[in-house]
């Protein structure tokens, strides 16, 4: 079977019963998880559905008997969504920006943090990124910053890593995963330091054998064109995909779908600077 | 962003900036429980005597197994029947240091666990650093060796959650997420590396605790609990969690600026406990320092476990006679002994 077809029909498998996904094969439905299988699926109705039953006015999401959703899962259901919904998730998430890290240059320009009140980091603000280039282009101030936060942030050896790229003056290395995410978030940015971030993550994601890096760096190299990467990310993700364990992780299971899967269904998170 | 512009950060006010943000370096390093936690400590029991055994182990290629086995039974272990959670150290991956638990210290814990009549025993972690907790159990080595060993591994920064109301308010955060299978788990145990750690002096049995904490609640780098002050958010996680054992890693341990970048030092030790408390004590004691200087330590000795030495009986080697000098992390000199 096509390693595409076994993924998706994997991931299928695993739909919890009130239609969303889980982060685990036995937990409850929430927000990220059941968004990413969303896009992953090609919009499928059910995610959507439920991404949609679960919307409050205000843009956020509730979720029963679970912790407060991070604002910034609410640019990722808003590429899953359309229309009005799609245009409340994402003004909820990019209102809800976070604290500025410690040793921020300008501690007035604010990112966007994994919950309200925390510090900002480089994924939550790579999905706000993704998700305004897309969704609403011409909102320069969210780009323009989240975009010079991105820069501030990167690690010398030119990746990312969480968002701390130095503690009591040792410098951090950057992470294959998180590299990734923020270099789909940095599409058609022609910068050096989105060159020095690819060159980084070309060097760096085969030494980062998961199956989310994996997944994420063959979406980065597909949507920035890195051809020589994409053959060798797919071998290795089929590899991975052999370990049982990834058939009960949902979240990494859709990222590998979206990874693998026709172009069309990359749409969703190709944007230009 | 340059080594040159980043170095002239830190010169130019990049560590107070630390001290801005969230309570500050220096308050959430020393003096966190100066001021007295708004909830009745007197409340919780205070702990009884308690045992620990050294256990001298200088290679990760011994008979580990049948070494923690004893230890295990010197100390009183009894999990027959029971379903155990081993947590070991996987925070991140850096080839070539001593971050994390070693997966052969694992494997045998495991090993002598099932020996001593478990009813299941589960591998799980949540590392604080890196979302990608597969790629950490791959290059750390960890995976290959569950594989050879059937044990699985639970992803906590993935796996199901449920609410846990805290008995202690030392964070203003009143309950927890904690992952099921760490709740429902009959012994969880904690098991360290041996590090010191350049927030809180030592990163042992109850530090390790963090990661317990789905890291798709509080964050990576488990960003919710830096914020609220580390070491009282050690303590309130301990509480939590609070873990029927504990199994030192210190055969290759780190002194420095640990938990990430000090340096490797041979301790050649393995420490047991049914008291996560008096595990650390001892190990802090095997690592040169002072336990009675590190804060968190002896606010957790209130109701946690035992933190008083003379009321820890020392079985197996003497921790005097293998005690390491190690370097502390920056800042931390005053806890060496």
């Amino acid at each position: 079977m096509a390693l595409e077809t076994r993924l998706r029909d994997t991931l299928l498998r695993l739909r919890r019963p009130d239609g969303g996904f889980s982060t685990s094969a036995t937990g409850s439905s929430e927000l990220e998880p059941t968004a990413v299988a969303t896009l992953a699926l090609g919009g499928d109705p059910p995610g959507r559905r439920w991404l949609e039953g679960r919307q409050r006015q205000d843009g956020s999401f509730r979720e029963r008997d679970r912790p407060p959703h991070g604002p910034t899962s609410a640019a990722l259901a808003a590429l899953a969504l359309r229309g009005e919904p799609a245009r409340r998730a994402l003004r909820y998430a990019v209102d809800r920006r976070s604290l500025p890290l410690p040793d921020a240059r300008d501690p007035d320009l604010r990112g966007w943090g994994w919950t309200a009140d925390t510090r900002s980091f480089v994924e939550p603000t790579s999905r706000v990124l993704i998700a305004v280039k897309r969704l609403t282009p011409r909102n320069g101030s969210v780009r323009s910053d989240a975009t010079r936060l991105l820069e501030e942030w990167q690690c010398v050896d030119g990746g990312w890593n969480h968002g701390v790229a130095s503690v009591l003056e040792a410098e951090l290395p950057g992470y294959a995963q998180t590299t990734a995410i923020a270099l789909v978030a940095l599409q058609g940015e022609r910068r050096p330091f989105v060159r020095d971030a690819m060159r980084f993550l070309r060097r760096q994601w085969r030494r980062e054998p998961g199956g989310l890096t994996v997944a994420q760096a063959l979406i980065a190299f597909r949507l920035h064109g890195v051809r020589d990467e994409i053959g060798p990310a797919r071998d290795a993700l089929a590899r991975l995909a052999e370990h049982p364990s990834l058939n009960e992780r949902p979240l990494v299971l859709a990222w590998a779908t979206l990874a693998i899967g026709a172009d069309a269904r990359l749409d969703a998170l190709r944007v230009t600077a | 962003m340059s080594l040159t512009r980043r170095k002239l950060l830190l010169r130019s006010g990049g560590a107070l900036a630390w001290a801005a943000a969230g309570g500050g370096l220096l308050a959430h390093r020393l003096g966190a429980f100066d001021t007295a936690p708004p909830f009745d400590r007197s409340a919780f029991r205070e702990p009884g005597p308690a045992s620990t055994a050294v256990l001298r182990a200088t290679s990760y290629d011994g008979d580990l197994a049948g070494l923690l086995f004893d230890g295990l039974k010197a100390v009183g272990t009894d999990v027959r029947r029971k379903s155990v959670v081993l947590k070991p150290n996987l925070v991140e991956f850096f080839a070539d240091t001593s971050v994390n638990t070693d997966p052969r210290v694992v494997v045998a814990a495991a090993d002598a666990l099932r020996r001593l009549g478990a009813s299941s025993v589960t591998v799980a972690e949540g590392p604080g650093h890196r979302r990608d907790t597969e790629a950490v159990v791959i290059a750390t080595g960890l995976r290959a060796a569950l594989d050879d060993a059937k044990l699985p591994f639970v992803d906590l920064n993935e796996a199901a959650i449920v609410r846990v109301p805290l008995a202690t308010r030392y964070t203003d955060l009143g309950e927890l997420w904690v992952p099921r299978i760490v709740r429902d788990a009959d012994v969880v145990v904690s098991m360290p590396k041996l590090k010191t750690h350049h927030w809180v002096g030592v990163t042992l049995s109850l530090k390790n605790c963090f990661g317990c904490m789905p890291g798709r609640v509080y964050g990576w780098p488990k960003d919710v609990f830096h914020v609220r002050n580390v070491p009282r958010s050690i303590v309130d996680i301990a509480g939590a969690i609070r873990p029927g054992l504990a199994i030192v890693d210190g055969i290759v341990g780190m002194q420095g600026d640990g938990p990430l970048r000090g340096d490797s030092i041979a301790a050649g030790v393995l420490i047991v406990s049914r008291d996560p408390v008096a595990a650390d004590v001892t190990a802090a004691r095997v690592m040169g320092m002072e336990p009675e200087k590190i804060e968190y330590l002896m606010e957790a000795g209130r109701f946690l476990g035992q933190s008083r030495s003379e009321l820890i009986e020392q079985l197996g080697e003497d921790p005097e006679r293998l005690a390491k000098r190690f370097r502390p992390a920056p800042g931390f000199d005053h806890i060496v002994a």
